[in-house]
Parts: structure tokens; C-alpha cells; sequence
């Protein structure tokens, strides 16, 4: 393991951004989101979490999936290629962790090539998350706001240091940018009380426990009805769900037809409109049946497939919700039953 | 006796009484700083109610087609709404009991997490009138209000069957301040400040859900076909500034939009320039009289054009 000079962070990223497109926090007017940088100096490591997803950098809100036109009465197709290599920098693990489920969904046959070329062309470099905040409650899912799994470098900043966990061969290449350290018997010992420290910053909490065998019991119960009372129906939750996957493929062509494009764009199993069948059938025109299939997505059938539960404890569903929903309050409610 | 424990009173004579089959109001959040909205039908459970510097939502969207007996609780902000929706017939006044509540405005968490640093999962916020009180700090309210109540005029819903509490605070006159700071701007620069903004909007559609005057059962803005709005960035526009229209002459300012914009787009500027437009033109605001008519549906025949 090795450990970084904060003073020479800088010149870190500047090497970098010579090499890839390198996409890190930025701050807004309002709030942080993931952006291509121009300079080392646009990086603001001080966020909680980002409204905007990083996963936006690999399922788009808005993706061309091809592209048509038409000529000599023949349709002429274009499929936009992403060759780009990107590095992005300061990804918290909560994201990560959901980022990994995401590829649970899209390495299935058949492979989900936009999602995997951009997912292949990107090195992940995280950072442990240092100010969780009262709605992040990523603890209950095994993992906390230094869990480094999937990332490819992972950095914990210890006072005037970073300490540096290479994880993977992509993760190595990096370090021949060079201004690294091998870290000391103390950098490590440092590390380790840093972790549990944050660890403990996470007050909010969900008991998870075989939370799908309780789940399986209770799919007629009343507390669905009651709890989705509230629900305005708004799909914020989706739009800002790290794990959400769920995509809609639409036409957008010329007024004419004779050019356009196809896109796939997010949709929210929370919109009426989104399990709407031919004949006008319905099965979720009901709002409880739509509250209901959020959490059995992510608590049940996501469990039951791929062996875990499709949620990070990233808190922003609860964060914003405007009449809060929250996940893990409900999660403890179940189980009370 | 304090307003929550007049609120859960009431309740529960309304539902002893069987004159309402249940009671939209608040109940504890989850953490000291939230609320969330409560359907509560049996008599046993008004204890649930609360009433506190917290009781954010505008629960009069929840109104919308409600066929069974209701009492809800409104602070003056969403009486307007209320009224709005009355006008509009979304709701039928003699299936409401309307509870007004006298509000002294409401806490914006946001505010008061950047003036105190606590863990509202642990830690209980108290209050009286004037101050919140965490830990042994006390917090006056006024240094961490809601924008929108900054400038209330109606602190006493404008309609109500029962009110609950006396008006304890002066009026404050609203001279659209934010909005006149707008329009100081060159044409240019609103571009490029609304431009901003825009970009950051994710197509949730949150801010037309809680919207308690977007009741249309089809949303043009949705529409896939034909495609009205498309996928393109820059049709963020149309959508923002076609319900800013849809709207004008009958948003209230409840401000629900501005406060569950996940990316923080400052929608309120936005409504708040047709407001004040309809109210220097014709002199109207929206939601305060229920018997008279919305001003964009109604002309006179000597009018000038």
C-alpha cells in the first residue's frame, strides 16, 4: 500500500488529465456532480453525496443507441462510438457498490454493450467519504464509507496524507504517475482507526437481515396499502437510485421521419405509464402496487437473483423525498411484522 | 393548551363524531427535522398527529379525486391551494373539513444544518414559539425559515372550517423582492442564469407531482406521442416554462416545487414573475377568494384590449 503527499495531489491529478478525460466533484452554484475537468483546481473533494449519478457516465439518462437517416429511400444507420478513456476521482463507495450491481445486470446475456464499453474504458480512483450525512445509512448493507471493493485506487485522506489502496492492475498503472510512497507500519495503523471512526459517523440504520424471506411472507399485507398513502408518485426515488436500471427505448425522429435518432432514457417503475400494455392493461395502475414493487425490486427478486439486495444505503431517496418514504424506516417496519 | 394537542383533539372528535372518515395531516419523520404526511382513520391513532416548525408538505395535493369524507390540515400557504383546487372542482367542498392551522412559518432544515452541527437521528429538536432549542443551543426560528415565509401575507389560512391557534406574527408584506433582482438583469443574463438552471433538471417530474395545481390527468409534457418534449437538453425549457404558464393565474407559491428539486433549480423565481405580473396587470392574486373568478378564465365586456 502507499500514501500520497496532499501537496502533491495536484501535480497527481495533472498527470492524469495527460493521459485520460478525468472526471471528478465539481461544485456548482448549488451542489457537486461528476464533470470533465480542465484543471486540477475544479476538484472539490468536500461533498456528502452527488444528486446527479455517476451512473449517468454509464447508463445515461439519455443514450443514442443508433442514429437513422434516410437516403435513396434506404435507411442509413450510425452507431455512435465511445472510445473515450476516462478516469474518474473521488467516487464514494456507496456508488461503487451499486455501480457493481449494475454490472450484475448488464454482463447478462445478451451483454449490454454500451453500458460494458463505457464501464471497460473508465478506471476508478474512490475516496472515502469523510462527512457522511444524516440520511446515509450505507452500514446496513455490509459496507461503509471506506469499503474500497470494486474500485480500482482507493484514497483515505490521513491528515496531511493520502492513503493510497491499489486494488487492481488499472489501479497500478496509475501509480506510475509516480509521487507515491510505500506506506509505514503507522500509515496503515492510522488508516484502520480513520475507518472505523467513520464508520460510526452513520446513525441512520436499517436491520437487513434475510429482510427477502420476511418480505416473501407479506406481499397481501395491509401496511403496503397504508404506507403508499403518501406516495405522490413523483419517481424522484428512481431518477436519484444508484441501482435503478430500468430503461425506456424511444424514437426521436424529424417531423417527416426521415431522420432521427433512438435513444434509451431512464424510467421509473413508479410512473403509471411504465407497465402499461397493450389493451390498456395494467397491472401497477395502482399506486400501492408500484410502492410495493420498489421495495420487492430491491429487497426481494434482486436478492433472490442475484444474491444481494439492490440498495446502498446512499440515502438519497430519503434525502429528497418530498413526503418521506424512507427506505430504511420501512425496512424496520417489515421486520416487525 | 399548544396547537398539537388542540390538532389531535380535533382529530379525533372529527372521526369520534364520524362527520370525516379520516384526517390528512403530519406525524413524526424520520428524524427530529421532518414530518411526513399521515392518513389516519382510526380515532385511536390522532396521538400520531403533529404539529410542529417542520410540517413542510402541502398535503392539499392529496386531495385530488378524493371521494370519501376528508379533514386535512392546512397552513395558510396551502389554503390557497385549497382554494384553487375548489375553483377548479378537483375536490368537492362539502365532502372537506378543512382544519386551519395559524403558522408562525416554517423551519428549513437545510438552514439549520449549516447553523448548527447535530444528528438529527439522535438528537430531539424542541421549540416554542420564537426559538428551537437542540442540545442546550437555542436557534431563533426567523434565522432559519423557509425563503417562502419570509414574506407571508396569509399566516391565517384564507379558508377553514376550524382554526387551530391565533395569529401571533405581523403580516409581512411581499414585494417580490428575488423577482425584481431578476429582472434587473439584461436580457442576456436571464438567459444565461435560466440556462443554468435548466441544465441541471433531471426530468423527474417531482415538481409536477406535488404540484397541488397540476391536476390534469394526461400531462402534455409526458407525452410520447406525439413527442411534445423530447429527450433533448434543451427542451428542459419548454417543459419549465410551459407549466410556468399552465399555472400563471392560479399558483399559490406553496413552493413545494422549489423545496423537492432534487438539483436545486430556483422554480419559485420562475412562478413568482407570472405572479407578479397577473397582479400588477389585473390586480389578482390566486387563492385567496373562492367565490371570485380565475383571472385568465374570465374577461368583461367593457374591457380594454
Amino acid at each position: 500500500m502507499y500514501t500520497i503527499d496532499k501537496k502533491h495531489f495536484k501535480k497527481f491529478v495533472e498527470n492524469l488529465m495527460n493521459s485520460y478525460a478525468v472526471m471528478g466533484p465539481v461544485k456548482n452554484v448549488s451542489f457537486s456532480s461528476f464533470e470533465k475537468i480542465s484543471s486540477a483546481q475544479d476538484i472539490d473533494l468536500d461533498f456528502c453525496n452527488t444528486p446527479i449519478l455517476i451512473k449517468d457516465l454509464f447508463l445515461p439518462r439519455n443514450e443514442v443507441i443508433f442514429k437513422f437517416k434516410e437516403k435513396n429511400k434506404l435507411l442509413e444507420f450510425e452507431i455512435p462510438a465511445e472510445k473515450e478513456k476516462r478516469l474518474l476521482l473521488g467516487v464514494r463507495p456507496c456508488d461503487m457498490q451499486a455501480l457493481l450491481l449494475l454490472d450484475k445486470v448488464y454482463s447478462e446475456n445478451p451483454e449490454d454493450e454500451y453500458f460494458l464499453t463505457k464501464r471497460k474504458n473508465t478506471i476508478i480512483v474512490g475516496m472515502a467519504c469523510l462527512n457522511p450525512d444524516p440520511y446515509c445509512f450505507c452500514t446496513s448493507f455490509g459496507i461503509g464509507p471506506s469499503t474500497s471493493t470494486g474500485f480500482d485506487l482507493f484514497l483515505t485522506d490521513i491528515g496531511d496524507k493520502y492513503f493510497v489502496e491499489v486494488l487492481t492492475d488499472k489501479g497500478k498503472e496509475i501509480l506510475n504517475f509516480g509521487l507515491f510512497k510505500k506506506s509505514t507500519k503507522d500509515d496503515e495503523k492510522l488508516k484502520l482507526e480513520i475507518s472505523e471512526k467513520l464508520k460510526n459517523k452513520i446513525t441512520k440504520t436499517a436491520n437487513t437481515k434475510d429482510i427477502e424471506k420476511k418480505l416473501e411472507k407479506m406481499f397481501n399485507d395491509p401496511y403496503w396499502s397504508e404506507l403508499s398513502q403518501k406516495c405522490v408518485s413523483c419517481s424522484l426515488c428512481s431518477f436519484l437510485c444508484p441501482t435503478c436500471y430500468c430503461f425506456d427505448v424511444v424514437d426521436e425522429s424529424s417531423l417527416f421521419g426521415n431522420y432521427g435518432e433512438r435513444i434509451r432514457c431512464w424510467d421509473s417503475c413508479q410512473r403509471k405509464e411504465f407497465q402499461r400494455m397493450a389493451l390498456d392493461h395494467n397491472p401497477r395502475a395502482e399506486k400501492t402496487n408500484r410502492v410495493k414493487q420498489r421495495f420487492y425490486h430491491k429487497f426481494d427478486y434482486f436478492a433472490k437473483k442475484y444474491g444481494v439486495l439492490a440498495c446502498t444505503g446512499c440515502g438519497r431517496c430519503l434525502r429528497h423525498c418530498p413526503v418521506d418514504l424512507s427506505i430504511p424506516d420501512v425496512i424496520n417496519e417489515v421486520q416487525k411484522k | 393548551m399548544d396547537k398539537q394537542d388542540e390538532l389531535r383533539k380535533k382529530a379525533r372528535g372529527l372521526l369520534e363524531s364520524k362527520k370525516v372518515e379520516q384526517i390528512i395531516g403530519y406525524a413524526k419523520g424520520s428524524n427530529s427535522t421532518r414530518t411526513t404526511p399521515k392518513f389516519v382513520s382510526d380515532k385511536n391513532k390522532t396521538e400520531e398527529l403533529v404539529w410542529n416548525s417542520f410540517c413542510t408538505n402541502n398535503l392539499t395535493s392529496y386531495l385530488k379525486g378524493i371521494k370519501n369524507k376528508t379533514a386535512i390540515v392546512v397552513k395558510g400557504c396551502d389554503s390557497r391551494a385549497l382554494v384553487e383546487m375548489l375553483k377548479a372542482k378537483q375536490v368537492e367542498r362539502e365532502n372537506l373539513c378543512i382544519i386551519g392551522v395559524c403558522c408562525d412559518g416554517i423551519v428549513d432544515s437545510g438552514k439549520l444544518f449549516q447553523k448548527i452541527k447535530f444528528d438529527p437521528n439522535r438528537d430531539e429538536v424542541k421549540e416554542d414559539i420564537e426559538n428551537l432549542f437542540i442540545h442546550k443551543n437555542k436557534i431563533s426560528k426567523k434565522d432559519v425559515l423557509l425563503d417562502k415565509c419570509l414574506f407571508c401575507e396569509y399566516k391565517i389560512p384564507v379558508i377553514f372550517d376550524t382554526l387551530i391557534g391565533k395569529e401571533t406574527k405581523e403580516r409581512i408584506k411581499d414585494e417580490f423582492l428575488d423577482v425584481k433582482e431578476i429582472e434587473k438583469m439584461s436580457a442576456e443574463g436571464k438567459k444565461k442564469f435560466w440556462k443554468g438552471q435548466f441544465e441541471k433538471c433531471i426530468g423527474c417530474f417531482a415538481c409536477r407531482n406535488v404540484c397541488p395545481i397540476c391536476y390534469c390527468e394526461k400531462c402534455v409534457l409526458e407525452s410520447r406521442d406525439p413527442e411534445l418534449v423530447s429527450s433533448d437538453e434543451n427542451d428542459r425549457w419548454l417543459f419549465h416554462l410551459v407549466r410556468a404558464y399552465h399555472t400563471t393565474g392560479r399558483c399559490v407559491d406553496c413552493g413545494e416545487c422549489e423545496r423537492v428539486c432534487p438539483v436545486r433549480i430556483p422554480l419559485r423565481k420562475l412562478y413568482r414573475k407570472l405572479q407578479k405580473d397577473v397582479k400588477e396587470v389585473f390586480g389578482y392574486s390566486a387563492g385567496v377568494d373562492p367565490e371570485e373568478k380565475n383571472v385568465l378564465m374570465d374577461f368583461k365586456i367593457d374591457e380594454e384590449p
